[in-house]
């Protein structure tokens, strides 16, 4: 057994997954090193690690996308290895070779496993060697729109028209007629070249109605490889994953021990080690067609971690470190139901606009089944220049049925003051009987949920929670004007309103 | 204490009566058996005829927003006590600022300068993140430096205009 020495971990992420991988780090022994940018001085990731380096201003071009300031940040640290997460350089395979080149540990595949993986046209055609089904289509560019109706024509309208180095629901198109290609083409390939450096296009048969069901593999850097089982990710939003569970409610054993073994075929093809995710499309009659591998940890990861009782981030670490695989595929059993929501600081009453403001109160909930990967704290700003999730909230129960439930209750009991978040989006979907019937696809939340009055989270009407938030506020007024006066002067009585307007970056 | 609250386009008359934490709070004459059983700065639990309420009343220029259950609600109070304090619309008046919240463009400009607008009114529409969102006077008051157009990009924090007296 050939492991290597692990000491101390450089997380190049920020936020709850930055947190997840500093609490694995701290359970194995392992020293964390956090990196923050100026917008994340107060960040809790920084609070709980046992160091932190100050990697640059708040845009991530300048900091978390920072290759030679994280590893100068590395050396300073006489950190050993690197854990990218999610999200910025995770799959970046120039920082994966970098890291490989300063002789630190990347806490994830080769740099030749990501490259092979971060190409979709290489993907399928790595897949289709490997003989794992592939949504029909093209397995070479498009070059030109004359080209593009003929191919759509063969295959079968509508298709999608799809980025090669785009992925995780960004760089698509529809197209459902000829007319539709050529205008389509030209928009999505200037899109590419913007967005990924990249216009290579190719197109795909549309899925109708497709389920996004997912295979998680595990691999180590002796040739061993298994599969954790399967989530379920239809409820999207836009084409982002909103809410995930794990398993998907269509699957038998039987079905995930085929999408499994096609999973581990795809790893094996490209010598993939540490944690991965292969992605499916699922149709109305269970068959299932590869649509791209995620060559890092998922955001999702918890709802795998709960229905397995394996913890995936140590599992990366140790992998990483050198470790033979220590379970079997025959080891891997799956108990209950798990569901993860995605909380995002956003107004889903005012389409989902980003919420930044400071947490003025949290009350996380807690109890049987739950847990909350969570980035934040009371007090805490949250900054508009990343991603608005704030914490993902995990529900386990013996079955979805009650997995539901118990979200529901956490749902309820989760108090985030001063932001607004899609917490109620969420209870409107769990309410749904469609979804309680496991009846989703990828369009789900788009075709049934666009548009609507959200949510009442429980007995209460819509008039009643007006009632209740005029009562408090008139209570709240009461104190504030009762308060002893304050020792400010005179002349700049500490009136809460005044408090709120010196605060308050912009008025209303 | 009297005192109205305004919610949307509704407003209400509200006596707050107060002994100990406990509260009996008519609204629009009818009563209402409030216990106050846990307040810190901004977070009040609140058994309202018995039943049990975790409340956020963030205190802003003229009212509160409250979220009851992670649903929000801006309520306006409009009191003559608090004005003769120093709040209210007293403490609401003079220059007020409108700044973009986040770097971003500008879409729509909804005034002119030197125009009276109402508290409330939508004076600008920035686009940014992808969102366009319509910044609102703080006060009711006349539009003041103006010096945005659409089209423009702004910072965080710009000054986009003032309404003042």
């Amino acid at each position: 057994m050939t492991t290597r020495a692990m000491r101390k971990v450089l997380i190049a992420n920020r936020g709850e997954i930055a947190v997840r991988i500093i609490r694995a780090c701290r359970e194995m022994g392992l020293r964390s090193v956090a990196v923050f940018s100026a917008a994340d001085r107060a960040a809790l990731h920084v609070r709980l690690a046992d160091e932190a380096y100050f990697i640059g201003p708040s845009p991530a071009s300048q900091s978390y996308l920072n290759v030679q300031a994280l590893l100068d940040v590395a050396a300073r640290s006489r950190a050993d290895a690197v854990a990218p997460g999610y999200g910025f350089l995770a799959e970046n395979e120039e920082f994966a070779q970098a890291c490989v080149d300063r002789g630190l540990i990347f806490v994830g595949p080769s740099p030749a496993a990501i490259r092979a993986m971060g190409d979709k046209i290489g993907s399928r055609n790595i897949a289709a060697a490997a003989g794992v089904p592939l949504v029909p289509g093209l397995r070479e560019r498009l070059n030109d729109a004359e080209e593009a109706v003929r191919r759509a024509e063969e295959i079968g309208f509508p298709v999608m028209l799809k980025a090669s180095a785009g992925g995780g629901g960004k760089g698509l198109r529809i197209a459902r007629s000829p007319a539709e290609v050529r205008e389509r083409l030209p928009l999505i390939r200037s899109e590419a070249a913007a967005s990924f450096g990249d216009d290579t296009v190719y197109l795909e048969k549309v899925i109708e109605r497709p389920r996004h069901v997912e295979i998680q593999v595990l691999g180590d850097e002796h040739g061993n490889l298994v599969h954790l089982g399967d989530r379920e990710c239809s409820l999207q939003r836009r084409h982002q994953k909103v809410a995930e569970e794990a398993p998907s409610p269509i699957m038998t054993p039987e079905l995930r021990a085929r999408m499994g073994e096609a999973a581990l075929r795809l790893a094996r093809a490209v010598g993939y080690s540490n944690a991965g995710t292969v992605e499916f499309l699922v149709d109305s009659d269970r068959n299932f067609y590869f649509l791209e591998m995620n060559t890092r940890l998922q955001v999702e990861h918890p709802v795998t971690e709960m229905v397995t009782g394996f913890d995936l981030v140590a599992a990366q670490l140790r992998i990483a470190a050198g470790e033979p695989l220590w379970l079997r595929q025959e080891d891997v059993t799956f108990t209950g139901h798990a569901i993860e929501c995605r909380i995002y600081a956003e107004d889903p009453d005012n389409g989902f606009a980003p919420c930044p403001g400071r947490i003025v109160s949290l009350h996380e909930p807690s109890g049987p089944g739950i847990r909350n990967d969570n980035g934040m704290y009371e007090g805490l700003e949250i900054s508009i220049f990343y991603d608005p999730l704030i914490s993902k909230l995990v529900a386990h129960a013996p079955t979805r049925a009650r997995a539901i439930d118990r979200m529901l209750r956490a749902l309820k009991e989760f108090k985030i003051g001063g932001i607004k978040t899609n917490i109620p989006y969420f209870m409107r979907i769990f309410a749904d009987p469609d979804f309680r019937a496991g009846a989703i696809d990828t369009s789900f939340l788009d075709r049934s949920f666009a548009d609507v009055e959200l949510a009442l989270p429980g007995e209460e009407t819509m008039e009643e929670l007006q009632r209740i938030a005029l009562l408090a506020a008139a209570v709240r007024h009461h104190l504030e004007l009762s308060q002893a006066p304050c020792a400010c002067p005179e002349v700049q009585r500490c009136s809460p309103w005044r408090m709120a307007g010196r605060r308050r970056l912009t008025g209303w | 204490m009297k005192l109205q609250a305004r919610f949307r386009d509704r407003v209400h008359t509200v006596e707050v009566n107060r002994e100990g934490q406990r509260f009996t709070v008519l609204v629009d004459g009818v009563p209402h058996e409030l216990d106050l059983v846990f307040s810190d700065a901004s977070h009040d639990v609140l058994l309202i005829d018995n039943s049990c309420y975790d409340v956020v009343s963030v205190a802003r220029p003229g009212g509160y927003h409250v979220n009851v259950f992670n649903r929000f609600f801006d309520i306006d109070i409009l009191d003559h006590r608090s004005r003769a304090l120093g709040g209210g619309e007293t403490a609401a008046g003079g220059d007020r600022p409108v700044r973009a919240a986040m770097p971003g463009r500008i879409v729509k400009v909804l005034v002119e300068d030197g125009q009276e607008v109402a508290a409330g009114a939508g004076l600008v529409v920035l686009e940014a993140m992808k969102m366009q969102n319509e910044l609102r006077a703080p006060r009711a008051g006349r539009v003041r430096q103006l010096t945005v157009r659409p089209g423009q990009t702004v910072e965080a924090g710009q000054t986009l205009l003032v309404v003042g007296d």
